[in-house]
């Protein structure tokens, strides 16, 4: 595996960038400068590397004369673990609805791949949109919508690498040597799809942190009290003539923490599984 | 062929029928919308009888057979800020709309088939790597970001291009582009790994064998063949344009249905919302119906079972 990952240029990029958003993630307490949320009115608008009462503000800072930079690591923050949580929670359900509906077929099965059918003909954002419309703006809303409307990307894949593993030899000797329905699917058919379940999870990581992003840029994401990137977005845009730094780097963010995320995912899916493309 | 289509069409009713009741699930849980309807300084007497005459008080499945009665004859109430039936409201956006889908659509295919067949043919070459960079940006770059800043950039900047609202063809370009961004970087890599699929095959080599000239060998021996992954994604990729849309016409004034229905959420204008996700919804089942029959036209071993 390692001497697979250092022959691939794109995964050591992607691994690196992550790296770098993860460790701001993290540390975003002890790193940022001064409180996200601390307004200065009288320093509003400062371009970056601007010093401003014995204070450098390396990104500047917005309307509101809050450090650009303190709620830029507290956007990576929020932004990876929406997506992490969205994708675990999402993931987890597609997964064991996709084990048990192809395991067993039937009405079970057919009624499952209908309401995904249905769920499908919405364009994603607008069925997110719409919930958040109902719900209100927060934190565990937008991770709850992001992750439960998800499920259906799994629950296909993992159906249909279910279906071929039913008939295969080891999973019908199980079974007739007596196994429960619940270890096989654990112990047989688990093991065979978790492959492309981490491959699936990985891009949907990327596609969660892009949703999050447009949700909060639209006002129907985490909220207005909370620094995102996406929020940062839909603020800096009465200030986009006269701020360039305020849209600036909360999209480069997004964009780099996406292509990390997009670069690890083709690594692992050239590895893990070469069939889907 | 013909039970396929008959079938294909009763699952794309019973489709729109889920999607009927699910944005009507939303909107019922969202709460009752009497006091967005009434003026403030009604009684309790007076709220009582105006949710009786619209029938508010009444179960949810009364008020769903209701709405769906309603709604296949094309009625879906009227918007509660102008007083105008909604489904027209939303139709006459329609247009706007999906003329900055199909642009984006024409777009991104008319650069990423080239692209992705360029890259294949010279497969492990800068031109691969750089066209695969490039595709790979373009896939995780947020489009409302890029609309920002090719705002900044044309608009503000060198002014030449304006960056608000719809009118000629300069109108189109900015919002067009945002929107291709994305399926452009992963129509070109989808179609770099179909065509090197392909190109493995015994016909190509047997067409190179006989003479056929390179280009004939690329466009009509191997890009047809590699023409199916790129039709299903055309299908789903109808569906991402018309959703980022909505973000795209909220960045650019663009006076499309994503545009309206973002409004009528901040003004919990529901009739509205209805309409537009129904119609929507029905567009794109509309078209993923096309895309399966054309399924058995591009592959004739494609069969309708």
């Amino acid at each position: 595996m390692s001497a697979r990952f250092r022959r691939s240029p794109g995964a050591v990029v992607g691994v690196c960038l992550l790296l770098v958003i993860a460790v701001m993630a993290a540390g975003a307490s002890w790193l940022a400068p001064e409180s996200p949320t601390a307004i200065h009115v009288q320093d509003r608008l400062l371009p970056p590397l601007s010093v401003q009462e014995g204070m450098r503000h390396w990104l500047g800072t917005d309307a509101l004369g809050r450090d650009v930079l303190s709620r830029f690591l507290v956007g990576a923050r929020i932004s990876l673990f929406v997506g992490l949580s969205a994708v675990a929670i999402g993931g987890s359900l597609g997964t064991g609805i996709g084990l048990v509906s192809g395991y067993y077929g039937g009405w079970l099965d057919r009624v499952m791949m209908r309401l995904g059918d249905v769920q499908l003909a919405f364009p994603f954002i607008l069925l997110a949109l719409a919930v958040m419309a109902v719900l209100g703006p927060g934190l565990a809303n937008i991770i709850g919508v992001l992750g439960v409307t998800s499920w259906i990307t799994y629950a296909r894949v993992v159906r249909s690498e279910v279906l071929s593993v039913r008939e295969r030899e080891f999973v019908q000797a199980a079974r007739a040597l007596g196994a429960a329905t619940p270890r096989i699917l654990a112990v047989h058919a688990f093991p065979n799809v978790i492959g492309t379940v981490v491959v699936v999870a990985t891009f949907s990581v990327a596609g969660t942190i892009l949703s999050e992003a447009g949700l909060s840029f639209l006002g129907l994401g985490v909220g207005a009290g909370t620094p995102t990137w996406g929020q940062m977005l839909a603020d800096a845009r009465d200030y986009l003539t006269n701020a360039w730094w305020l849209t600036t780097f909360p999209g480069a963010g997004i964009l780099v923490t996406v292509l990390g995320v997009n670069l690890i995912g083709d690594w692992l899916r050239d590895y893990l599984d070469p069939r889907l493309r | 062929m013909g039970v396929f289509v008959a079938r294909r069409l009763v699952e794309a009713v019973v489709v729109l029928f889920g999607v009927s009741f699910l944005s009507f699930a939303l909107l019922f849980l969202s709460g009752d919308p009497t006091y967005l309807m009434i003026p403030e300084n009604y009684t309790r007497q007076q709220i009582a009888e105006f949710r009786h005459q619209m029938g508010f008080d009444r179960p949810w499945y009364a008020q769903y057979e209701d709405f769906l009665a309603h709604a296949v004859r094309g009625d879906f109430g009227v918007s509660l800020r102008s007083q105008l039936p909604a489904l027209p409201l939303v139709i006459e956006r329609m247009p706007a709309t999906m003329e900055l889908a199909v642009t984006a659509m024409a777009l991104s295919l008319a650069v990423s088939l080239p692209l992705g067949v360029a890259a294949a043919t010279h497969h492990r070459s800068p031109l691969d790597t750089a066209s695969m960079v490039g595709g790979l940006l373009g896939q995780s770059t947020p489009g409302f970001w890029l609309g920002l800043l090719l705002i900044l950039v044309f608009g503000v900047e060198l002014r030449w291009l304006p960056v608000s609202g719809r009118g000629g063809l300069t109108h189109l370009i900015l919002p067009s582009v945002t929107l291709a961004m994305y399926s452009m970087g992963r129509n070109a890599r989808v179609v770099r790994a179909s065509m090197l699929d392909a190109l493995g095959h015994d016909f190509v080599r047997t067409a190179r064998a006989k003479g056929v000239p390179q280009v004939s060998v690329l466009y009509r021996h191997a890009l047809r063949n590699a023409l199916l992954p790129i039709v299903t994604l055309i299908g789903i990729d109808f569906g991402v344009l018309l959703g980022g849309a909505i973000i795209t016409e909220t960045v650019f004034a663009w006076p499309g249905v994503g545009r309206l229905v973002v409004n009528a959420i901040y003004e919990k204008d529901f009739p509205i919302v209805e309409a537009a996700v129904i119609v929507i919804a029905a567009v794109f089942v509309l078209l993923n119906l096309c895309v399966d029959l054309a399924y058995g036209y591009l592959d004739p071993r494609v069969r309708y079972g």
